[in-house]
Order: C-alpha cells, then sequence, then structure tokens
C-alpha cells in the first residue's frame, strides 16, 4: 500500500500512540530548525498550533475526526484569525485578520492543527516565488533553482516532510506548478468547489483554493474536508461532494485519457517528455485506454490568461488603499496617500494593475479583454468537446524542470510561459491535479491529469492509480538527499 | 498602440493611483510593450460570432434570503485599519476637501 503520510499520522493519534500536541510540537522544532536557505515559511503560528493541538487532546470526541492532529501549512493568501497574514505583500506585512478563512474552519473542525503560514509570490502573483516581500524560496534539491509559485513555499512544506498536508491558492497552476517542480501531489479542483471566503481575491473568475500532500490519498482526504457550498461565498456550489478517498482505492481499467499531442510540439524539455510518455504508458499497462485528443485553443491560453488576470487584479486590488487595512504611507491629499501607500506594491504586482488598467480602459476593452472572455469560451468549448470521447486529459503539468532563480525575472513573458500546461483548467473551471512522474537530472517532473467539472473522484482515481503503478520506479525519495 | 512611451506608462500609473520610482518608470515602458505584444496573438482567433465568457461556469449557490446576518465585530475589522477612531467607528483618510 502506498504511504499516505497525513492519514497515517491521524490514525496514530486516533489510536492514542501520539498525543496531537507532541505531534504538534515535534513539526514546530522541526519547522525551526529547516534551513532558513528553504524560505518556506513566512509567519510560524506556534501558541495558536500548540492551543488547538492541546484542545484536541483534552476532547474525549475526536476519534473519527478525518484530519485529527494533522499539522497543516497554509499559503499566506488565506487569512486566520489573529495570525498574520501578509500574501506575500509588504503592504500586508502587520496585517492580522479579524477572521479565519472557510478552510482554515473547516480544516480546524476535521481535526487538522494549522502551524504556518508559507511564503508565496506577492498577491499570488508569479511562478517562482521570487515576487515574495520575504524573499524567494528555493527549491530544496537544488537551492539554485526555484520552487515554483506562487504557493513555492507550502509545496516545499510538503516536499521536506515537515508537514504532511498543505493549502495553496490556484488562479493559473499556483499548486499544480509548485507541487510538480517540488515532487509532491497538488490538486486544483473545479471552480466553486472550494469556499473561497478569507482567501485574498487576486483574479476573481479563476481563484479556488488548493491542496498539496505527499501521496494522492492525502489529498483526497483533504479535499473532501475543504469541499461543499459556503454562504459567504455565492461563487461556491451545492454539487454533491463525491466519496474523493474511496476513488484513490479504484483502478485505472475502463477509464479512457487523452493525450493532446500538439500541445507537446514546443518548448517542451526532452526529459520533460521522455517522463510523461514513460508515465502515459505507465497508465496504459494499469488497464488504461490512450486516445489522442485535440484541444485547438489551448495554444492562446497563456496570452488569454494573461488579460483576464491583470483585468481582474487591477479591479481586485484596488481595495489596498491604506484605508481599512495593512499599511498606510501618509500623503498631503487622499490622492497622495493611495499612491504612496500602493508604491509598496512590488513590481509584478504594478505591472499587472497597470496592464489590467489598461486593457479594461475604453478603446482598448474590445481588443484585449473581451476578446480574451470570447477566446476564453472557446477554451472552455474544446474541453467539453475532448470530455465527449475521454474520461482524463494528461499532459506535463510544466515544460521545463524548476528554472534557476533569477533566471526570469527580467522576463515577465517567460515567466507566464512557466504556466503553459496549467492556466487552461483554471480558464475553463475545471479540476487538475499533478502527480510526481519521475526525474531530470536531478530535478523532479510532474503529470497533470485533468478532469470535467466536478470530475475530481475521476482524476484522483487515475493518479492513486498511477501513483500505485510508478512505486518505486523512480527515486530519489529523500528530499534531504539532495542537500 | 505598439509600443509604450514614458508618458502613456505614467499615465496608466496615474489612473491606477501608483506611485513609480525612476527605474520603474523606465522598465515598465520596456516591458509593457512586449507583455502587449505577446498577448495580443489572440486577436488572430476568429471570435465574431462568439458571446464573452465572464465566468467560470460554476453552478453558483443563488441568492440568500434578504436576512440580517452575523458579521464581523466592528471593533476588530477597524483595529486592522491603520488610522481609525474606534469610538465613531470610522476609519480616518486624510482631508478630501479644503475650507
Amino acid at each position: 500500500m502506498m504511504a499516505r503520510p497525513a492519514l497515517e499520522l491521524r490514525d496514530t493519534i486516533a489510536r492514542g500512540d501520539r498525543a496531537a500536541a507532541a505531534v504538534c510540537l515535534d513539526t514546530l522544532d522541526r519547522i525551526d530548525a529547516a534551513p532558513q536557505a528553504w524560505n518556506a515559511f513566512i509567519t510560524v503560528a506556534r501558541e495558536r498550533a500548540l492551543a488547538r493541538a492541546a484542545a484536541l487532546d483534552a476532547r474525549e470526541d475526536t476519534r473519527s475526526l478525518p484530519l485529527l492532529g494533522v499539522p497543516v501549512a497554509v499559503k499566506d493568501n488565506i487569512c486566520t484569525r489573529g495570525i498574520r497574514t501578509t500574501a506575500g505583500s509588504g503592504l500586508l506585512d502587520s496585517y492580522v485578520p479579524p477572521y479565519d478563512a472557510a478552510v482554515i474552519e473547516r480544516l480546524e473542525a476535521a481535526g487538522a492543527v494549522v502551524v504556518a503560514k508559507t511564503n508565496c509570490d506577492e498577491f499570488a502573483m508569479g511562478s517562482s516565488t521570487e515576487h515574495s516581500a520575504f524573499g524567494p524560496a528555493r527549491n530544496p534539491w537544488d537551492l539554485e533553482r526555484t520552487a515554483g509559485g506562487s504557493s513555492g513555499g507550502s509545496a516545499i512544506a510538503v516536499a521536506t516532510g515537515l508537514v504532511p498536508l498543505a493549502l495553496g491558492s490556484e488562479t493559473g497552476g499556483s499548486v499544480r506548478q509548485p507541487a510538480a517542480l517540488c515532487g509532491v501531489v497538488g490538486l486544483k479542483p473545479t471552480y466553486g468547489r472550494i469556499s473561497r471566503y478569507g482567501l485574498i481575491a487576486f483574479a476573481s473568475s479563476l481563484d479556488q483554493v488548493g491542496a498539496f500532500g505527499a501521496s494522492v490519498s492525502d489529498v483526497a482526504a483533504c479535499l473532501s474536508v475543504l469541499a461543499g457550498p459556503d454562504p459567504r461565498d455565492a461563487t461556491s456550489t451545492p454539487a454533491p461532494v463525491d466519496d474523493y478517498l474511496a476513488a484513490t482505492t479504484q483502478e485505472v481499467g475502463g477509464l479512457c485519457i487523452g493525450v493532446p499531442r500538439a500541445m507537446m510540439a514546443d518548448g517542451v524539455d526532452d526529459g520533460v517528455r521522455r517522463a510523461f510518455g514513460a508515465a502515459v504508458e505507465a497508465l496504459r499497462s494499469a488497464g488504461a485506454v490512450i486516445e489522442e485528443v485535440e484541444l485547438p485553443h489551448s495554444r492562446y491560453a497563456t496570452a488569454t490568461y494573461a488579460i483576464v488576470v491583470m483585468a481582474e487584479a487591477s479591479s481586485n486590488l484596488s481595495r489596498f488603499d491604506g484605508v481599512r487595512y495593512g499599511t498606510r504611507v501618509e500623503g498631503d491629499t487622499l490622492a497622495e496617500m493611495y499612491a504612496r501607500t500602493r508604491a509598496r506594491f512590488g513590481q509584478e504586482v504594478k505591472r499587472r494593475i497597470m496592464l489590467g488598467t489598461y486593457v479594461l480602459s475604453a478603446g482598448y476593452y474590445d481588443a484585449y479583454y473581451r476578446k480574451a472572455q470570447q477566446v476564453r469560451g472557446l477554451i472552455r468549448r474544446d474541453f467539453a468537446r475532448a470530455f465527449e470521447r475521454v474520461d482524463v486529459i494528461a499532459t506535463p503539468t510544466t515544460p521545463t524542470p524548476a528554472f534557476r532563480l533569477g533566471e526570469r525575472l527580467q522576463d515577465p513573458v517567460q515567466m507566464y510561459l512557466a504556466d503553459v500546461f496549467t492556466v487552461s483548467a483554471n480558464l475553463a473551471g475545471i479540476p487538475a491535479i499533478s502527480v510526481p512522474c519521475g526525474w531530470v537530472e536531478g530535478l523532479p517532473v510532474g503529470l497533470q491529469l485533468t478532469g470535467p467539472a466536478f470530475g475530481e473522484a475521476t482524476i484522483l482515481r487515475a493518479a492513486a492509480a498511477y501513483e500505485r503503478k510508478s512505486e518505486g520506479t523512480f527515486g530519489p525519495s529523500d528530499p534531504l538527499a539532495g542537500c | 498602440m505598439s509600443t509604450f512611451t514614458r508618458h502613456d506608462v505614467e499615465h496608466l500609473a496615474s489612473l491606477a493611483r501608483v506611485e513609480l520610482t525612476d527605474d520603474e518608470t523606465a522598465l515598465f515602458t520596456r516591458q509593457l510593450g512586449d507583455i502587449l505584444a505577446f498577448v495580443r496573438e489572440i486577436q488572430a482567433v476568429e471570435t465574431s460570432t462568439l458571446e464573452a465568457t465572464t465566468d467560470a461556469g460554476a453552478r453558483a449557490l443563488g441568492l440568500r434570503d434578504d436576512a440580517v446576518q452575523p458579521s464581523l465585530d466592528r471593533g476588530e475589522v477597524l483595529g486592522a485599519s491603520p488610522e481609525a477612531d474606534a469610538a465613531s467607528g470610522l476609519f480616518k483618510v486624510p482631508r478630501v476637501l479644503n475650507g
């Protein structure tokens, strides 16, 4: 049976073999002792975590809690009551939310213990965790390379075994891409599957909370806890929540998996191509039927995505004006106070706000924003047609393994192209998962499996079957071995 | 507009209420044009008969009843502000009108 560290830890605590407080203390101590270079965390919630764990130990009725005592790290754009929440921004470096995000409430109700807030690109804008006001995160397999982003800190926290589960957020691949580059499992659910109440908004028609784990089963268990409607997020949906954990025990036989070969034409690293090819063969030998599919508008996805996110970001981030939260930089007039306060945004945020302002302005709206919305419809239609023929679509998660820190900082377009395989699922609002599928020159790479809306159970089933089939066929497995 | 001038960047920054350093203005004058040139590739797609897609296709919850719900504590919300008058329940901002 595959290792499933979160669920195994939960069972250990439920049996009474270890106290939640002991597990929590051990986790906090290991976080404190972790190499500074990883820079995975912005804030450690030591007191809140220990109090939560002790409270769990004091209760009698916790044995059935699905994540009892499981330590979880949370991306720092998810609000935590009483715990600083920065979104990786200098503008929010002292912001302490007066409320918990819905996903925090759900995690805690399930017995999980939030131990730390993780490093991320500012307001989740980036693909390398280099656009963080708290310094770049580093890939634990090669400290000169990116951990991916924007949820890089959460990916590192799981990849290094500091926590068995972590939350991230997705707008265009910010969970799946760092999961692939750090060698862990990362899931982006269907738009509307998880409440976003308390997730600091970036691009509202795309944003979704996602989860990292060391195994598909752990991620499935986490999704079961997070999924479901919430009246505080009108985009969350009452669609039935499937038994995701049960889905991970099913075999892949009978599933039809589509491969869009045309997407592999350019810009995909040879090693990634080989690892992906081997993964597809593994799925075939596990019983899946492999078919070729076409997603003809995918080649426009990155550009379409860029326009949509910039427009929505420019609108969403207008709330950071130095009035209601965060830092204020004084000015003689209200307008001057706004501009000086917002001067504290990092460069990537400024770029997106300004281009968003541009594409929404009179005279350019039709050529950019409206056009992007129309192409978005075509991208979604491509998927709908493909899913009439296949159950799951497989691609690499990223075109290359982790790139070097600094390599793409001066060229925003190259940075955006790191997400070429992931942005389509966000534009179409559909679920996708990245599962480790091998190593290229000592760096992990990921297999992405995408499903139709609310098809989480199907992609979890295929991912878990692949995980079993590939178990032990590629190493290394110890993240500290590379240090 | 095919390229951005320094003036264009300054105008956008002013619309977006973002103060830029001279270095940032110079950097963005180059980069914003590059990004725009990249995203312009979608203009090759034929879309004349298509509606705009404004959502991600979610089956949303719909509207809730128009009833008073519990909300955050006013004092705590004001406490997260850089400048507020808790007693009167107001956020404070610099003077807008003179006189």
